[in-house]
């Protein structure tokens, strides 16, 4: 029997039944360092409330799946150390700014509405057949997007952006670094398709720089930079007539 | 969003302190033209506290905004991209550039 332990205090919330979101407590066992807030929330539907609901799936980061409040910061819970942590307890909550369905599932239908909207796909004008080969690219061309290709959709960013949370029209975060993602990648030729979403007065605009957002990527994707630099190529678009792309 | 979330986080607080900044310094600015219209200081002892207590603000606001710098600008030198460090330390650079020669003409103009 492990003699550490430590308090889960874990957002419940059933439509059918209550009112409001509540908060309860699990005491469980606290075995291993290794052990995160996810292996955490697995014991207590393991051994102790079957009926607990949440999101997760790879537990290696990289799905983005199972991103949820801890003590108030939105992070992946696969890669929330319970060591950091203990002796206090912790608190998870469903993310900031979304509505919950139950327990600490959201509703992320908005989000995918936004992801889709800004065509995160590569946009040819004119596709060209198997046998002309592959477009080749070079490192420093790769180097352009590597770091918002990181994205993986956990949504952490809306749940830290007051901008989304006060205005949820604002196409927000990773909607804007997945565009220039593919705005960037020397094979795409989508950016007037994707221009007038992200230039939208609730696209890029709306954005005041809070800088929150690239503060709890858990990929260090930075979509606030992503943003600002998409102002400002709008902008240079804008006033130089040479800076128009196809 | 509660009405007090700006208070719930360190960084959140830290931005609408350099979101406030622009109040006071748009306040100043407004005054400057206004006298400048004038084309005499109005009301010089009152101005000279006021722009005392918005020094304060404006070396915040500039701050933030230079330091934020390397991560809006962005342009390669032969072919490859120019650091984020180096752009933020060109900023203040030419802030300091440009206060020094504002500074000196202002004495020069005072003589």
């Amino acid at each position: 029997m492990p003699d550490k332990r430590i308090t889960i205090r874990a957002t419940r919330y059933d439509p059918e039944k209550d009112q409001a979101p509540r908060l309860q407590s699990y005491d469980i066992p606290f075995y291993d360092d290794s052990m995160v807030v996810l292996d955490a929330l697995n014991h207590i539907k393991s051994h102790v409330d079957g009926s607990l609901s949440y999101r997760w799936s790879c537990r290696m980061g990289i799905c983005g799946s199972c991103g949820m409040m801890v003590n108030g910061t939105p992070k992946l819970t696969c890669n929330a150390f319970l060591r950091d942590y203990w002796p206090r307890s912790i608190t998870v909550q469903p993310l900031n700014n979304f509505p919950v369905i139950r327990d600490l599932v959201i509703d992320m239908e908005d989000f995918m509405h936004k992801l889709k909207s800004v065509k995160p796909w590569i946009i040819r004008k004119q596709e060209l057949p198997l046998g002309a080969g592959e477009h080749h690219q070079t490192n420093e061309q790769i180097d352009d997007f590597r770091q918002f290709s990181e994205c993986i959709n956990c949504m952490l960013c809306y749940a830290a952006c007051p901008v989304y949370g006060l205005n949820n029209e604002f196409l927000g975060p990773a909607a804007t670094a997945l565009a220039r993602r593919y705005n960037l990648d020397s094979r795409d030729q989508g950016l007037k398709e994707r221009q007038p979403i992200i230039g939208d007065a609730e696209g890029i605009w709306e954005c005041s720089f809070v800088g929150e957002c690239s503060v709890v990527c858990p990929k260090g994707v930075d979509p606030a930079k992503a943003i600002q630099q998409t102002k400002l190529d709008t902008t240079m678009r804008f006033v130089l007539p040479y800076g128009n792309r196809d | 969003m509660p009405p007090n979330w700006w208070t719930r986080q360190r960084h959140y607080f830290l931005y609408t302190v350099r979101e406030f900044t622009s109040v006071p310094l748009a306040i100043w600015l407004l005054w400057l033209l206004y006298d400048i219209r004038e084309t005499r200081l109005v009301q010089p002892a009152a101005f000279a506290i006021f722009s005392i207590v918005c020094l304060p603000f404006a070396l915040y606001h500039s701050w933030t905004f230079l330091s934020l710098a390397g991560s809006i600008i962005h342009f390669k030198v032969l072919d490859r991209p120019v650091s984020a460090r180096l752009i933020v330390a060109s900023q203040f650079a030419l802030w300091i550039g440009a206060s020094v020669v504002i500074a000196l003409l202002l004495v020069g103009l005072a003589r």
